[in-house]
């Protein structure tokens, strides 16, 4: 088992560095320093200036290999080196954007899309999980048809429209909450909008996905010997049901734990609340190729190590998988 | 005169295991086998399920790659050969499989399927010619011609499995393997599939390695008998010899837990015991931890092949030094 | 190479329409030539549920093509005292829409804003419009109902587009990880968790962001992320395929690897391409509306409609027809894809079978 966990963790290390490398690729290879110095600068910044940034930022070392050095030096001079060691590092750097530290962007940023995504991410399970049992015990009836048909209209629905329809009932119309806005004192305030219409948006996709996790362990033998034995359906649905049907779930729970840090693009920008979703988005649409990587390199990280965390769990929740 | 010669077959699979993946251990599917199939003669390989017989047949056809050994075929060895030279030796062996449900494509229509190999050995040029070679083989396999241009879902497991000798036969093989290729159909259909492999052996001097746990359908069509036991052969014989008077305590075991027809029997006698692992195979014989006659060099000597009637066995009862 | 796709722009939505009419043709006729296709295939008209959808889907479709096809008037082109407008081409929606509408000019424009049905102008309501609009006009006076209708050619576009890019991909990866294994699994392998590490949307826009908006980039962008998923898919399914006794057969028939990929392996998992391809298609219609609402989207689509027509229902009196209509289009069309796909899962793959 340690020794699983301990081979896991090392693939891992060619991971990062392949996505290390597809993020150099994409902003540092292909994109050219002086367009992102024009960026930072603004369109009416003088030649001198421009060069002055860039020296600044470290964007006039050779790519690769660096021809002006010896030894060692020629490849741990190049902009790819300096990128590696700067995200293995966690020493991002400062914004090309406004010059602050991004490493405490994304500090100030985790606080509000943690408030967001938490209640977000246990509501809607509870509420999945709940209907698609439901359903599941509907099965073959009326009530299951509708809710299928349900869940792929729900599915079908851009998420906008939520967000959008949340803000112009719940906001303007009936005025219950604030449409968007954001203060540390009054966050409850504030985010119910965005709970309400994050737990909902989601909902057609899992509750779809639950139930036919559901209705084909129902169907499977160990649950028709169960009910042969006399035992009552909601005995069934703890004892059995829920327990078999946990790997399937428990990838998708913890699939899903990255983007709780990472905040919601959608959400946090529509809501104007300054978590990392917002970051993200404000990065990409003023070109901060040094915030996007941050982040995009944070993501990833966890999506690793979630990935990893659910092969582990599988061992636990189900014995037959030992691994190796 | 033989037509095929294996000698000391090893197919041993890889066990990874630890941080590096280094090989931990092996499974012992196949573990120094050989035998020898004269020409026009069928062998039967019998043995339980999981004791390598399955992995014997593909072996020889190179669909798992041996450890080590030698497979000689009309005094070539297979084994030695690259993909290139092997090619047109895979003409002369076809195998055929046990499953008639996977071992048609569904896809295609059975004239395809039998004129797969016909057009991958360039053995006729034209499409008429190919369709006639077509209808010639399924007339020897009992089927009518009005079957090229349907699909192996119309067909039932008995059809489908004179599909799947058509298939072989089309390429004008010498020898061919039959892998479990009666045990999935019904009794009624298994006969007439027997009857057919008979028929086409007499006519087209076919050679069979015929692999199965099934011993009436050995008794049927084998000349000799092999009796496999965790990954080595333990017994050969005649194929009288074998029924009428076996030799080795696991092929009298075998023979007692077949179920005959026989009135007089009220009960079968159960042979105690799981097989044990192939990664690990027990010492000495590796039949002592379910034999009924245990002596007490069984579990740390190896018995060797002793010269019986009819035949040889891996025992120490038939050791002549005793 | 990334560096050239800066360079293509000319590969217009028009011709892709039109190639996609194509395909999707060939396609259909190679289906239903082949029995095996055409047996399983027709349990799906036995849903009256799916037909319903695809009839609607297929409608929206025709929409897009009758906007890929247009032609020169060669009279106004040359005549004088005719509009710049009239002499550009003209799709067949242009102009089936016009003789409907009973429109005279090329896109007839109101003022500003009317609502739908109306017979004056929103915002200054003394002042009479000529024509009524069914779904009102937009800020600029364009007609809804005739933007709604331009709008079904970049959503098929989109949802199709890369697509084409995507399968080739993951089924090139996918068999030749799955049936050659070794290091060539191993590289394919790596090659996809790494790519899937990379947040999906993120990637996608890093993508677009770098090479360019346009249609051609957003598609690579779209697909490049997409075959992620399908070749996972493929390769699995590959390595189950390999094992089953009429692929080994074919080996032992002396049949090289590449004939008993194209022969064997291939038609026998094109089953998950079609299931994955319909299901993926209301995924990219979707993503591109998020594009949109990033900046980065197509012109005219129903995404960008969406997006202008956001801060309209912050006005008052309240904008609602130009958001409601568009993600309505938006949604039908996703609904209607979503059922037929579903409908097809059915049919096509066992696995997916319903107990009870």
């Amino acid at each position: 088992m340690t020794i699983y966990i301990i081979r896991r963790l090392l693939m891992g290390i060619p991971t990062v560095l392949g996505v290390l490398f597809i993020l150099f690729s994409l902003f540092f290879w292909i994109a050219k320093p002086e367009h992102i110095a024009v960026k930072a600068l603004g369109e009416k910044a003088r030649a001198e200036q421009i060069e002055q940034w860039i020296q600044d930022h470290g964007y006039n070392l050779p790519k690769f290999y660096n021809d002006s050095c010896s030894g060692w030096q020629r490849i741990t001079e190049t902009r790819l080196c300096q990128f590696y060691r700067s995200m293995l590092s966690f020493n991002f750097g400062r914004s090309d954007l406004d010059d602050i530290s991004i490493v405490e962007k994304i500090h100030d940023g985790m606080g509000p899309s943690l408030a967001l995504m938490v209640p977000v991410f246990i509501a809607s399970l509870v509420a999945a999980i709940s209907i698609s049992l439901f359903v599941a015990l509907f099965r073959g009836t009326y009530i299951d048809r509708f809710a299928l048909i349900l869940c792929v209209v729900g599915m079908s629905i851009v998420y906008f429209v939520y967000i959008i329809g949340g803000q112009y009932y719940l906001g303007k119309v009936l005025r219950w909450y604030p449409i968007s806005g954001w203060s540390s004192q009054h966050m409850i305030h504030f985010l119910t909008l965005p709970f309400i219409v994050g737990t909902i948006a989601g909902l057609g996709e899992s509750v779809r996905f639950y139930r036919t996790i559901m209705v084909n362990e129902i169907g499977s033998d160990y649950i028709r010997t169960a009910r042969a034995k006399g035992l009552g359906d909601a005995a069934i649905l703890f004892r059995h049901l829920l327990k078999n049907a946990m790997i399937p779930i428990l990838t998708r729970l913890v699939m899903a734990i990255p983007f709780l840090f990472t905040g919601s693009l959608l959400l946090e920008s529509f809501f104007g609340i300054p978590g990392l979703g917002r970051l993200t988005v404000e990065a990409i649409l003023n070109n901060d190729f040094r915030t996007i990587s941050a982040m995009v390199y944070i993501s990833s990280l966890l999506y690793i190590a979630a990935n990893l965390l659910t092969d582990i769990s599988y061992t636990l929740v189900d014995p037959r998988i030992r691994l190796q | 005169m033989s037509l095929i010669d294996v000698r000391n077959l090893r197919t041993w699979f890889p066990v990874r295991k630890g941080l590096l993946q280094r090989v931990h251990a092996h499974v012992r599917a196949v573990d120094d086998v050989s035998f020898t199939i004269n020409k026009g003669q069928t062998l039967a390989l019998v043995g339980e399920s999981g004791c390598g017989k399955t992995t014997v047949g593909k072996s020889i056809v190179r669909l798992v790659a041996p450890h080590e050994g030698q497979i000689i075929f009309q005094d070539r060895d297979l084994l030695e050969m690259d993909s290139k030279e092997l090619a047109p030796y895979r003409q002369r062996i076809q195998i055929v499989f046990q499953d008639p449900a996977n071992s048609l494509d569904p896809r295609m229509l059975v004239r395809d399927i039998i004129a797969e190999g016909i057009r991958s050995f360039k053995l006729a040029q034209t499409n008429a010619q190919i369709d006639a070679r077509v209808v010639d083989i399924l007339n020897r396999v009992e089927l009518s011609k009005d079957v090229m241009h349907r699909y192996p879902h119309e067909f039932s497991g008995g059809q489908r499995q004179r599909i799947c000798i058509a298939r072989a036969l089309a390429v004008e093989p010498e020898f061919i393997i039959c892998d479990e290729a009666t045990s999935a159909l019904d009794v009624s259909v298994q006969a007439s599939i027997l009857n057919l492999l008979k028929g086409l052996q007499t006519e087209m001097g076919l050679t069979y390695l015929f692999i199965t746990h099934d011993l009436s359908v050995v008794e049927y069509l084998a000349d000799q008998v092999a009796v496999m036991y965790l990954g080595q052969i333990v017994d050969e014989g005649t194929t009288d010899e074998i029924f009428s008077n076996p030799k080795h305590p696991y092929t009298q075991a075998l023979i007692r837990a077949a179920p005959g027809l026989d009135p007089e029997r009220q009960q079968l006698d159960e042979l105690l015991g799981e097989v044990p692992s192939p990664m690990d195979p027990p010492p000495g014989c590796r039949f002592h931890t379910r034999c009924p006659q245990l002596m007490r060099r069984c579990n740390s000597e190896e018995p060797d092949f002793y010269p019986v009637a009819g035949g040889r066995c891996r025992c120490f009862i038939h050791d002549p030094s005793k | 190479m990334l560096l050239a796709f800066k360079n293509i722009n000319h590969i217009t939505e028009r011709n892709v329409a039109i190639g996609i009419l194509v395909l999707t043709v060939t396609a259909l006729v190679h289906i239903f030539r082949h029995p095996f296709w055409g047996v399983r295939l027709r349990g799906f008209f036995r849903r009256p549920l799916a037909i319903m959808a695809l009839i609607i889907a297929l409608l929206f479709f025709a929409t897009a093509w009758m906007d890929a096809i247009a032609w020169k008037d060669a009279m106004a082109a040359g005549a004088e005292g005719v509009s710049l407008d009239a002499r550009e081409s003209r799709s067949l929606l242009d102009r089936t829409f016009a003789c409907f509408a009973g429109v005279p000019e090329y896109e007839y424009r109101e003022r500003s804003y009317s609502a739908p049905l109306a017979d004056h102008e929103f915002v200054d309501t003394d002042i009479q419009l000529t024509y009524r609009h069914l779904m009102g006009t937009s800020q600029t006076g364009h007609d809804t109902l005739f933007k709604i209708l331009k709008g079904c050619k970049p959503a098929v576009v989109i949802g199709t587009l890369p697509l084409i890019v995507a399968i080739p991909l993951a089924l090139l990866f996918g068999i030749t990880a799955g049936f050659f294994g070794g290091r060539t699994d191993d590289l394919v392998v790596y090659l996809y968790t790494t790519l899937a590490s990379i947040p999906g949307l993120l990637l996608m826009i890093a993508l677009i962001t770098v090479l360019g908006q346009g249609l051609l980039q957003i598609s690579v962008g779209l697909g490049v992320t997409g075959w992620i998923g399908l070749c996972r898919l493929v390769r699995g399914e590959t390595l189950k395929l390999r094992e089953l006794e009429y692929v080994q057969a074919a080996t032992c028939l002396g049949v090289p690897p590449g004939r008993i990929i194209m022969r064997h392996i291939l038609p026998n998992l094109m089953h998950i391409v079609v299931i994955t391809a319909i299901l993926a298609f209301t995924g990219l219609v979707l993503t591109e509306s998020v594009l949109s609402y990033i900046g980065i989207g197509l012109e005219h689509s129903w995404g960008a409609m969406i997006d202008h027509a956001r801060g309209e229902l912050a006005r008052e009196p309240v904008i609602w027809w130009n958001l409601v209509f568009a993600s309505s289009a938006l949604f039908v069309l996703v609904l209607c894809v979503n059922v037929v796909g579903d409908a097809v899962r059915d049919v096509l793959d066992p696995r997916v079978t319903v107990h009870d």
